[in-house]
């Protein structure tokens, strides 16, 4: 058992080396992520600004406090990118008959799929943005509890493992239809629901997208632990329990699908 | 604009170039076609981003005490503006011309019949008209029956020139963005920027007349605005039709400029070209 994890933290870690080696070579491309990233996290304050003083205002959000937000939900984006990356695309895999050559491979084929999308500029390009969101809220007078913002980061980092958990149980329903090229449309609209915090979802739609999709501990949950407005063990605790869920469907999915693979189309 | 590649000089060549032209539509139609519940099932997502945009903003209105009136304009704009933000992956599209490029294959239709860009564009045509069919039942449902809203004759022709401005435009930029690939290793970082760029400035996120006037003023003359923003404010009455008019001829100016730049980028690009990565 422990040689079976020393193994893969070996895998993982060759596939961070390249992905470093990638970042690198890719240097201005490299640069420019992060700069769009930087573009993004400022127009999106902007977004905010113009709607809380031109438009509505927003029951229960400041601007310092949407800024804790956003910092959340770019880091979220940053741990999905960075190493979720082929959970949306290994359909292409199984399709295409691929999937043989990770199936034969001494390593788990799911391990395998998330060392090859692995992306380290993902994780990287998100860093001075979160850096820079979390000045603007002390900035702007918004009190911050440190716990919180731990136990935020902790939430996040759960929700978004369990989100590709997601992902790779929506791909692997290839081994029963072929091509579920779908999965990355819901993915761009699940991430889309972290733009905004789910209070304006109403009780019942956040709870969904809470306790069933992982999309509340992405950064609705955390922010508000970070600004002591949810108690962060109960918001741990939710958030553990929701990976639980999706561990247990993910390992269904993926044996009933092996078991029917053939190779070639699924 | 000259189809590259083809022999301009000849109406029979013409006639040819038409011809696998159509034959080309018919072929991207099938493989669009070739997985039929993937098709079916890639519409989820618009209506899944068109509830979070109607749940946020008839909350946000219904908080701030807004008209009815108001909040059904908000709504149907962005009806509107998430379906043409849905209608084609102008990234993908980016991102496969580096792949051919970067790949080598790019070679193969320099010598083909039909030009390169002639080929993206018949799939990008083909994409976006099927994927309006399929979507039309639900845009119908939710952008008319439901809301009980009619545009007049006027508007939705105004939609049309406008969309078809703003396919066109949006297009060749990302089409120019794809063919600095002949320039530069990796483009997905000035993708990413631009998209983000685009979105916000071209009315995604938020109408641009909500912008602070100074903005407005900026944006008015940047081709961001006509792909969404401009046939969405169209259909949904945000703009007097008598209003879009200098904007077309806007419009088509950006249309020629980046018609040049095309011929520009695809000359240099492919004379330093060596059949093999850049």
């Amino acid at each position: 058992m422990i040689k079976t994890w020393i193994h893969s933290l070996k895998i993982f870690s060759a596939g961070f080396r390249l992905s470093y080696r990638e970042t690198v070579e890719f240097g201005l491309s490299s640069l420019l992520s992060v700069v769009s990233n930087l573009a993004y996290v400022f127009l999106f304050l902007m977004f905010w600004n113009i709607l809380l003083q031109r438009v509505a205002e927003v029951p229960g959000w400041s601007l310092g406090e949407m800024a804790i937000y956003l910092a959340f939900a770019e880091f979220f984006h940053a741990v999905v990118g960075g190493i979720g990356d082929y959970a949306i695309k290994a359909y292409v895999y199984i399709i295409s008959g691929r999937f043989d050559t990770i199936l034969t491979r001494p390593a788990d084929p799911r391990m395998m799929l998330i060392v090859l999308g692995t992306n380290l500029s993902n994780l990287i390009r998100s860093i001075p943005s979160v850096v820079v969101l979390l000045i603007v809220a002390v900035r702007l007078g918004v009190h911050i509890n440190a716990f919180g913002i731990f136990m935020g980061l902790l939430a996040s980092t759960v929700a978004a493992i369990a989100l590709i958990l997601v992902y790779f149980t929506g791909s692997f329903i290839s081994f029963w239809i072929g091509s579920t090229k779908f999965v990355e449309e819901i993915a761009q609209s699940l991430e889309s629901l972290t733009k905004y915090p789910l209070t304006i979802l109403g009780n019942t739609l956040r709870l969904v997208f809470t306790l069933l999709i992982p999309i509340g501990f992405a950064a609705t949950e955390p922010a508000l632990s970070s600004l002591s407005k949810t108690n962060p063990w109960i918001m741990i605790v939710g958030a553990l329990f929701l990976l639980s869920l999706w561990v247990l469907i993910n390992e269904i999915v993926w044996r009933k699908g092996k078991s029917i693979y053939e190779s070639n189309g699924g | 604009m000259k189809v590259m590649g083809g022999n301009p000089m000849l109406f029979s060549s013409r006639i040819k170039d038409a011809k696998v032209f159509v034959a080309l539509l018919k072929f991207y139609s099938k493989l669009s076609v070739a997985y039929k519940t993937d098709l079916a099932l890639r519409w989820l997502g618009y209506p899944a981003r068109l509830l979070i945009t109607y749940l946020l903003w008839s909350y946000l209105l219904r908080v701030n005490h807004v008209s009815k009136e108001q909040t059904n304009s908000v709504i149907i704009y962005f009806i509107f503006a998430l379906f043409f933000s849905h209608l084609y992956s102008f990234i993908r599209m980016s991102r496969d011309i580096r792949e051919e490029i970067y790949g080598g294959d790019i070679v193969l239709y320099m010598v083909r019949p039909l030009s390169h860009l002639a080929m993206c564009l018949t799939k990008a045509i083909m994409t976006i008209v099927l994927n309006t069919l399929f979507a039309l039942p639900i845009l119908v449902i939710v952008g008319f029956v439901i809301t009980g809203y009619f545009p007049s004759i006027s508007q939705m022709l105004m939609l049309l020139i406008t969309f078809f401005l703003g396919f066109v435009m949006t297009f060749m930029i990302y089409y120019i963005i794809g063919l600095t690939s002949f320039f530069t290793d990796e483009i997905i970082g000035t993708l990413r920027l631009f998209m983000i760029l685009s979105e916000f400035f071209g009315g995604v996120y938020l109408p641009l007349n909500y912008f602070p006037p100074f903005f407005q003023k900026i944006l008015y003359y940047s081709p961001f605005q006509f792909w969404v923003y401009l046939p969405a404010s169209m259909i949904s009455g945000n703009i007097a039709i008598e209003s879009a008019f200098p904007l077309l001829v806007i419009g088509i100016g950006w249309i020629l400029l980046l018609a040049v730049l095309i011929r520009v980028i695809w000359h240099f690009g492919s004379s330093r070209y060596s059949g093999h990565s850049v």
